[in-house]
């Protein structure tokens, strides 16, 4: 009898209830926790972000039109692109290095980039596509990553945090986000490398590199590596691949920043100018062959266009 | 085959006059005509409809309708032949849907130790054409946070309303001012829930960290970003760019023997370099004129607030006593 005449009161709890529920159902733009602080994530308030969508029949068509300025330069919103990073895994944990350049069409948008994000004192995650792509989606992997150790009482695993962040980007695949990420550290698996991109594919490896300017960086890390690597020599072997790429590519450049993971956490290496790299090398840092990288050194007084002086013929 | 066909939520044959039920969310519902149809009305009911938009594709028979907070739609149709003079207007329409402009302009902002300068011109530009001689494009969030937005104007002012009433709503949560670094991660996440629909907007925030320095954020229109020390955005970013390297980062200049470089400027020197940025700018980019505001964020207890004092028509905009202060420097472009 009691709930029959609250079913249809309008001033008992339920109903007050019912018509907040009504009213906060219409809102649905708005969450609460956007009046206050979600560490800046206000738009996650759900649990999951949630993204406008332009009303048109075909959004990523939309998108592509207004931001792919690889099919279209004159398109309007660029997107920075490349880039040269690289992770390898060896005896002293996992090297991750990345050249800091980025392109806007043939403009150098930014020399200063951090293509390394420094997802928890664990992880890190390579940026190489879109930069928005992989600093939001890396900091939003960072947040479940943190919340997995409160849940668990244990780190997450590199192969779990890979996963997490492979399926998470499956979810949007066809709409146009552009990543190509290595997700390094060390669990209680050792060290560990995994590539994850946008695709879909996810990969465990020993070695990997990413971006326009990975070629040239295989082609000094396949001749140099090995297991056995010193943490030294294995420092060098990323500086100078990363050397390489930024010779070579055009799209890569400015500087190379390099990490390495060991059993306790990752450690910020140092940032080196590649053309000071090419000209003096990186500078007094162990595991340099003093001297730069450049071959002119090689070449002094050997070459047609650098002959060797004139001597005194008999 | 008959007329009569199934439709359902998922897609499937449309029926004359037919009712059919689309899904409250922001997708497209997809449904194929089995008979030949060039013409084609649709039907909305009376009920508010915020967004709708449909198009028919004849080659493949179907009907894609984007429905948001819509419930139904009527849809009535008739075969190709049953109107066979009304064939110019039975011919489905394409439409572009292009919601950006490009508005011109050019932002700038650096930091010194325990100051920042924002800038931007207020030219407002579409092809050739000046709209208006005075926009602004540099805005005061806080007493500590300035953002200077650029590209399309009408993103960008919205863009900055949003931002204000975030702001807003934390001060009312937390009775202070957002810090810097956190506005720097809002912003992020504000440009960044419009992947798909991207505000063509380039930001820059500009203000004091909690640790008193000064600091610059540039961002993507997607919202990567990064903490500098100078950027330029906008029409003139590759003119001005490459001056601030060279004047404020010292790039491929070498100190004379015995000597360093400053690693901070003071700010009477930045706020040259900016007046002459603009000014060069204006002479060599046609997108780049009419006025200058130069908005100047000192933090607490800065002593460079000496060296504005002197300054012909500065203005104070300093809206709390937390100690960080902003102000406010006009000047006048050339208008041709």
């Amino acid at each position: 009898m009691n709930s029959f005449a609250e079913r249809f009161s309008t001033t008992s709890a339920t109903s007050q209830l019912r018509k907040a529920q009504a009213l906060a159902a219409e809102e649905d733009d708005i969450s609460d926790a956007m009046w206050g602080s979600e560490a800046g994530f206000g738009s996650l308030a759900k649990g999951v972000p949630t993204f406008s969508i332009p009303a048109v029949a075909d959004p990523t068509a939309f998108l592509r039109l207004h931001t792919d300025d690889h099919a279209d330069p004159n398109c309007r919103i660029k997107i920075q692109h490349g880039t040269t990073t690289l992770a390898f895994r060896f005896q002293g944990g996992v090297i991750v290095a990345v050249d800091s350049r980025a392109t806007a069409g043939s403009y150098v948008a930014s020399g200063t980039v951090k293509k390394v994000i420094e997802i928890n004192p664990y992880l890190l995650g390579t940026m190489a596509g879109g930069a928005a792509d992989c600093q939001y989606w890396e900091t939003y992997l960072g947040i479940h990553c943190r919340l997995h150790e409160l849940r668990n009482r244990e780190r997450i695993s590199v192969s779990a945090a890979s996963k997490y962040l492979s399926n998470l980007v499956y979810g949007y695949k066809g709409m146009g986000l552009s990543m190509g990420t290595m997700i390094c550290g060390w669990d209680k698996t050792g060290p560990a490398v995994f590539y994850v991109d946008s695709d879909g594919t996810r990969l465990k490896g020993d070695l990997f590199s990413v971006g326009s300017g990975s070629t040239f960086a295989y082609g000094v890390l396949d001749q140099g590596y090995r297991w056995d690597l010193t943490d030294e020599e294995a420092q060098e072997l990323g500086r100078r691949s990363i050397y390489a790429a930024g010779h070579r590519d055009a799209f890569s450049g400015n500087s190379c920043n390099l990490y390495h993971v060991k059993e306790d956490g990752w450690k910020f290496i140092g940032n080196y100018d590649i053309a000071k790299m090419h000209y003096d090398g990186p500078g007094d840092v162990p595991g340099a062959p003093g001297g730069g990288y450049g071959y002119d050194i090689r070449v002094e007084g050997l070459t047609s266009a650098n002959p060797p002086p004139v001597t005194a013929a008999a | 085959m008959s007329d009569r066909g199934k439709s359902s939520e998922k897609g499937g044959e449309l029926v004359f006059g037919e009712t059919i039920r689309v899904p409250t969310v922001r997708r497209a519902i997809h449904l194929s005509i089995t008979r030949p149809l060039s013409f084609l009305i649709l039907r909305f009911p009376l009920r508010p409809i915020y967004a709708q938009q449909y198009s028919f594709d004849p080659l493949s028979q179907s009907l894609f309708i984007i429905a948001s907070r819509l419930s139904s739609v009527n849809l009535a149709f008739a075969r190709s032949n049953s109107m066979p003079d009304m064939v110019s207007i039975a011919q489905p329409q394409q439409r572009q849907f292009n919601p950006y402009s490009e508005n011109g302009g050019t932002i700038l902002a650096i930091a010194g130790a325990d100051f920042s300068v924002i800038a931007g011109d207020t030219r407002q530009s579409e092809g050739y054409s000046i709209q208006t001689r005075y926009a602004p494009k540099v805005f005061r969030l806080t007493d500590k946070a300035v953002l200077a937005v650029n590209g399309f104007a009408a993103d960008g002012n919205m863009f900055v309303k949003k931002v204000r009433q975030r702001l807003e709503w934390y001060r009312h949560a937390h009775a202070k001012d957002m810090p810097l670094r956190a506005i720097a991660r809002l912003i992020q996440t504000m440009l960044y829930a419009r992947r798909f629909f991207p505000y063509y907007v380039y930001n820059i925030l500009g203000g004091i960290e909690d640790d008193g320095t000064g600091a610059v954020y540039s961002f993507d229109p997607v919202g990567s970003y990064e903490r500098e020390a100078c950027r330029a955005a906008g029409a003139a970013q590759s003119l001005v760019q490459p001056f601030l390297d060279n004047q404020i980062y010292f790039k491929n200049q070498t100190p004379a023997p015995g000597t360093s470089h400053p690693v901070h400027l003071p700010l009477s020197t930045v706020l040259s370099l900016v007046i002459d940025s603009f000014t060069s700018a204006t002479e060599r980019h046609i997108e780049v004129g009419d006025g200058l505001e130069m908005y100047v964020v000192l933090a607490k207890g800065s002593a460079s607030v000496q060296g504005l004092g002197n300054i012909r028509g500065i203005q104070e905009l300093t809206a709390t006593d937390d100690g960080e202060r902003v102000f406010v420097i006009r000047r006048e472009l050339k208008k041709d």
